[in-house]
């Protein structure tokens, strides 16, 4: 997938320069972005050592761990058909809090493992249940508290108050998560597989 | 909103303040821990590195080529709607790849300012969902799922509601 989207990026941007006239910027325009690139990675470093060090204490302190388990009620209402002993539960649990302070490298491995218990205890193998699209769209809309690193972007850029937005895309993406959800729920009555 | 603007300003000071002390009380080395993390944020961003160098030369090749005008005389409506055209290659990047929508949220902070109205609307999009397609083939992939069923509509449409529902806190919370 990135592979084609890098390509059209590309091969798009080729040609739309050569028609408009801007050929002789073409090369000095791929060379800049690169550049860019660098500059902005030395600023986040700063940025992204403070904030994993940060989590990192949070993590060892056993406060993470301490956020999990208040999650579990939390569970049972999106997840009312796993018993309360379900092994999925717990990687559930580690993988919204990791993905709730803006940590998705930490959350995949929770996720995967989550994934791999749910498509276990399902009596249809291959085929995708409502438990596991659930998951899967508490993932994909991934509600954060801390998206560590827009504000290391937004510090970097020299903003006035990176978590400013904080905030505002907690509340966007647990619109996009109930909408998800809510879609879930109607089209598990109605979906009917050929 | 004003308040929540207060209270945002005093978030990251807070935590920076309670996390150490509660570790410390823990009996957590706090320094060398810090260091630990520290190191790891930084192979974060070496790791980061290559794959930011080839999509900010990509889509700054993309955004200098004059297709964000041609789009945006095409289709004048959004600018009506107040949703700038600079925008919109990042909405539609996001649910597809997670590294190319950080490189397009990158450009467009630098380039507009993090303070700036499509500083903020890209900085709310990038953090407010996820890389919808990337997440159900490495989750679904691992569990060996052939039949996904509605789960990627599921996906998606809780991408463009929370597109929707960016551009309206951007405007509600700073405008």
């Amino acid at each position: 997938m990135i592979n084609n989207i890098w390509l059209v990026l590309v091969v798009t941007g080729i040609i739309f320069s050569a028609m408009c006239g801007n050929t002789d910027k073409i090369f000095s325009s791929f060379t800049t972005g690169a550049a860019s690139a660098v500059e902005l990675c030395i600023g986040l470093v700063s940025f992204m050592a403070i904030w994993c060090g940060i989590l990192r204490l949070a993590e060892k302190s056993g406060l993470l761990k301490t956020f999990t388990k208040l999650l579990y009620p939390l569970l049972h209402i999106l997840f009312p058909d796993l018993k309360k002993d379900h092994k999925a539960l717990g990687p559930i649990a580690m993988n919204i809090t990791a993905n709730l302070f803006g940590l998705g490298n930490a959350a995949t491995p929770f996720g995967i493992k989550a994934m791999k218990e749910l498509a276990e205890t399902s009596s249809s193998k291959g085929i995708a249940n409502k438990e596991m699209i659930i998951f899967l769209v508490l993932n994909t809309s991934a509600v954060s508290i801390m998206p560590g690193i827009v504000m290391g972007l937004r510090t970097e850029a020299g903003s006035l108050n990176s978590a400013e937005i904080i905030l505002p895309a907690f509340l966007s993406s647990l619109c996009g998560l109930l909408a998800s959800l809510l879609l879930v729920f109607i089209l598990e009555k109605f979906w009917t597989e050929k | 909103m004003t308040i929540l603007t207060r209270i945002s300003l005093w978030f990251l000071p807070c935590l920076l303040l309670f996390i150490p002390i509660y570790a410390k009380i823990k009996g957590v080395a706090v320094y060398d821990e810090f260091l630990e993390g520290a190191k790891e944020g930084i192979k974060m961003v070496w790791d980061l590195l290559p794959v930011l160098i080839g999509m900010l030369a990509a889509i700054h090749l993309f955004a200098s080529s004059g297709i964000l005008e041609y789009i945006s005389t095409t289709f004048p409506i959004l600018k009506e709607w107040g949703i700038p055209t600079e925008i919109l290659p990042l909405a539609l990047v996001r649910p597809l790849s997670g590294s190319g929508a950080l490189g397009l949220t990158a450009e467009l902070i630098a380039d507009f300012g993090p303070d700036s109205y499509i500083g903020r609307f890209a900085s709310i999009l990038q953090g407010s969902t996820e890389t919808t397609l990337y997440v159900l083939t490495v989750y679904f992939g691992a569990a060996k799922i052939k039949k996904i069923r509605y789960a990627l509509i599921a996906g998606l449409c809780g991408d463009i509601v929370a597109f929707v529902a960016a551009y309206f806190f951007t405007v509600t919370f700073f405008y």
